[in-house]
């Protein structure tokens, strides 16, 4: 098979030549900052990217915000994995083509914990369909603890602690609406992703 | 922001058949020039070049607001360089084991020598299951492989999603920087040529009217799509998994309506451990756009279930001679956020198209030179050597110092045209002549005084191009240091 030969070839090529470095470094945690208050610093940046935050003190707070927002009243089909806070009309587990995702005008999910210098939030899905929601969804609703908060990427990576996510191993940081400047670096929400994303803090 | 590397060992001739079978050139013509040559044009018009430079210093000024809310910004540097030299030095070693993990956890891995058994396997994976319709996030290897044109000339639809790679694609041009594909673009180009290929109202030029049409387009071809291709932005040998990083989303919709994802990767884009991700997404949206993050940050480990397909293609094309080079190796550690174009003066004045490569701006004008010295050797005298690169890099590259010792190294090789040499030998002499250094500066004073303007300002005084020569002083720096501090030993 050609690929293996190349990859003797690469090989080869690489072992061919013996470089020296410094050992791999671990991370000074002394040297990395820290935020006084990791709440206000989260809602400061995910605010200024572009996302909403709200605390609320309980999952019935969250239905209730949602309900005011008219692109939420006006909303045909909601998704959601968080039936404490919304149940949603679309059924998930019939969800089987990620393709049949594309009609969702609401995703509401949940996040499993927050980084206060970058405003973003750790989202594992837990299958298929539940991956492409965070993406098709005109809009996206992340539920997440207050009290799940790191201060910055360092963090974050040790708290995963390896391999990150649901039985598909997949994960992701998501830090406001999906963007672009693309065109004369005129910021504009709502690339692919979703347009807007209302993040609910909870105890 | 996906970018993975240059070093294109296809020839210019393959370039150019390519092209045509595939639509699609730079807008240059045929046969390469050199950088002024190329630059020329750009800077011809004068309200375009300061809006482009504007612009580009615009993002320059977003990183540095961020740069300094991170007190640890220097130290973080500091450990991205080490773990990147860490990296590069025991490559096979970490190549090994992400393969190890990456098959341990259901992806295929490929191996690929150069460009053109890149896009073969691609093609061929491709081919195998009947695909004709592939949606692409943003990979400055498969831009660099030529891959685009490798699949539309063997009847696949291949669909940049990225806004400003789709702009881009829709133009026939290709990306003029790595991070901002389309920043040489106006909003009112933009606005023809959705007009001529999406439909859209004549003369609308404002960018969310813009940016929602083309999420309108690409939704439908995202539903469409048959296959996904993206790039990488870390592979971690640790977990064998990979981390793409974007801000509108596309990569992850491409990586998650079809069933194959295709993800192409330079064999440099290995970090060895799970946790050096946090130093690199703490550098890299803010060394590239001014951004805490990107959007999305989403770690791919092994396909999404049993019925899907993961495909890992590993990429040399190049890179292995790279790291043999003592002097020019630590360029491999590059993680392409584009910083030094952004604060670049030459590169934010000429565009990236006056590079005539895939990546433009410092990091390619020292990367290229190492593909094919001879066609690139204009690209590392595109640069006044001001260091500004070196100081923005996120991973300390000394990119200035390598762009000089490219220029040492064409003397060497004796690449260097007689404007460059014969000059450089004529003032050697010179400077050890002090009396007739002297006396030549003593005439030379008159005679920027006494000439008549057409025998200073003409076509063999590069310097007195597009500028006015400074105004000659009355005496040389010798003769005023004797008359004021003659006899004091310089104190």
């Amino acid at each position: 098979m050609a690929t293996k030969q190349s990859r003797q070839t690469i090989m080869d090529r690489l072992n061919g030549r013996t470089i020296a470095a410094k050992p791999h470094p671990a991370v000074d945690h002394a040297r990395t900052v820290s935020y006084p208050d990791p709440v206000a610093k989260f809602t400061e940046i995910l605010t200024w990217v572009g996302g909403r935050v709200q605390q609320v003190d309980d999952m019935g707070e969250v239905s209730h915000h949602l309900h005011q927002l008219p692109h939420y009243q006006s909303a045909k089909w909601i998704a959601s994995t968080v039936s404490a806070a919304v149940q949603g009309n679309f059924n998930l587990a019939q969800a089987e083509d990620p393709h049949s995702l594309a009609e969702l005008d609401w995703s509401i999910i949940g996040g499993e914990f927050c980084v206060a210098e970058n405003g973003a939030i750790w989202v594992a899905p837990q299958d298929v369909s539940q991956r492409a929601m965070v993406f098709i969804a005109q809009h996206l609703a992340i539920i997440v603890s207050r009290s799940q908060m790191v201060m910055h990427m360092h963090d974050a990576y040790r708290r995963l602690g390896g391999v990150p996510g649901g039985p598909d191993r997949f994960g992701v940081f998501v830090s406001g609406p999906s963007k672009t400047a693309d065109i004369e670096q005129s910021l504009v929400l709502g690339a692919h992703g979703c347009r807007t994303l209302e993040v609910f803090l909870t105890p | 922001m996906n970018a993975p590397f240059p070093l294109p060992t296809i020839s210019p001739s393959e370039i150019d058949t390519h092209n045509t079978a595939g639509g699609r050139d730079n807008g240059h013509r045929s046969g390469h020039q050199e950088h002024p040559a190329l630059a020329r044009d750009f800077v011809a018009n004068v309200e375009r070049t300061k809006w482009h430079d504007g612009a580009l210093w615009f993002v320059r000024n977003k990183r540095d607001a961020q740069a300094s809310q991170i007190p640890e910004w220097e130290y973080l540097r500091e450990l991205a360089s080490t773990i990147k030299n860490d990296a590069i030095a025991n490559l096979p070693d970490y190549l090994v084991e992400f393969e190890r993990n990456a098959i341990a956890r259901g992806a295929v891995i490929h191996w690929a020598i150069d460009a053109e058994e890149h896009n073969r396997i691609v093609y061929d994976l491709l081919h195998e299951r009947g695909v004709k319709r592939v949606i692409k996030s943003k990979s400055m290897l498969t831009e660099e492989c030529h891959l685009n044109p490798y699949l539309e000339s063997r009847g696949i639809e291949v669909i940049d999603t990225d806004l400003g790679e789709r702009i881009v694609q829709l133009r026939g041009e290709t990306p003029s920087h790595i991070v901002l594909p389309a920043i040489h673009i106006r909003k009112e180009e933009v606005g023809e040529t959705f007009h001529e290929h999406l439909g859209t109202t004549v003369g609308a030029s404002d960018p969310k009217y813009l940016t929602e049409a083309a999420r309108g387009h690409l939704r439908e071809k995202f539903i469409r799509g048959e296959a996904g291709i993206t790039g990488v932005n870390f592979a971690i040998a640790e977990t064998g998994g990979f981390v793409v990083c974007t801000n509108e989303g596309n990569a992850d919709l491409g990586a998650s309506l079809p069933p194959i994802h295709i993800a192409c990767m330079g064999l440099e884009k290995i970090i060895p451990k799970f946790e050096d991700l946090g130093v690199f997404t703490r550098l890299l949206a803010r060394s590239a756009t001014g951004q805490p993050i990107t959007t999305y940050t989403s770690h791919f480990h092994g396909p999404r279930h049993a019925d899907s397909e993961l495909h890992i293609v590993i990429v040399d094309n190049g890179r292995s001679d790279l790291r043999a080079s003592d002097t020019f190796r630590s360029a491999l550690g590059c993680i392409r956020c584009g910083a030094c174009m952004n604060t670049c003066p030459v590169y934010r004045r000429s565009g990236g198209h006056s590079y005539d490569a895939t990546v433009p701006g410092p990091i390619g004008s020292v990367l290229n030179p190492a593909s094919d010295a001879k066609k690139y050797k204009s690209l590392p005298y595109a640069c006044s050597l001001c260091g500004s690169c070196s100081d923005v890099c996120p991973v300390r590259i000394p990119l200035h110092h390598q762009l000089l010792a490219w220029r040492k190294e064409f003397g060497k090789r004796r690449l260097l045209g007689l404007d460059k040499t014969i000059p450089m030998k004529a003032a050697s002499w010179l400077f050890q002549h002090p009396r007739l250094y002297a006396f030549a500066g003593a005439w030379g004073r008159r005679a920027l005084r006494w000439l008549p303007r057409p025998l200073i300002y003409h076509r063999l005084n590069a310097w007195s191009r597009d500028r006015e020569m400074p105004p000659a002083p009355k005496e040389s720096f010798a003769q005023w240091y004797a008359k004021h501090r003659g006899g004091r030993d310089g104190n």
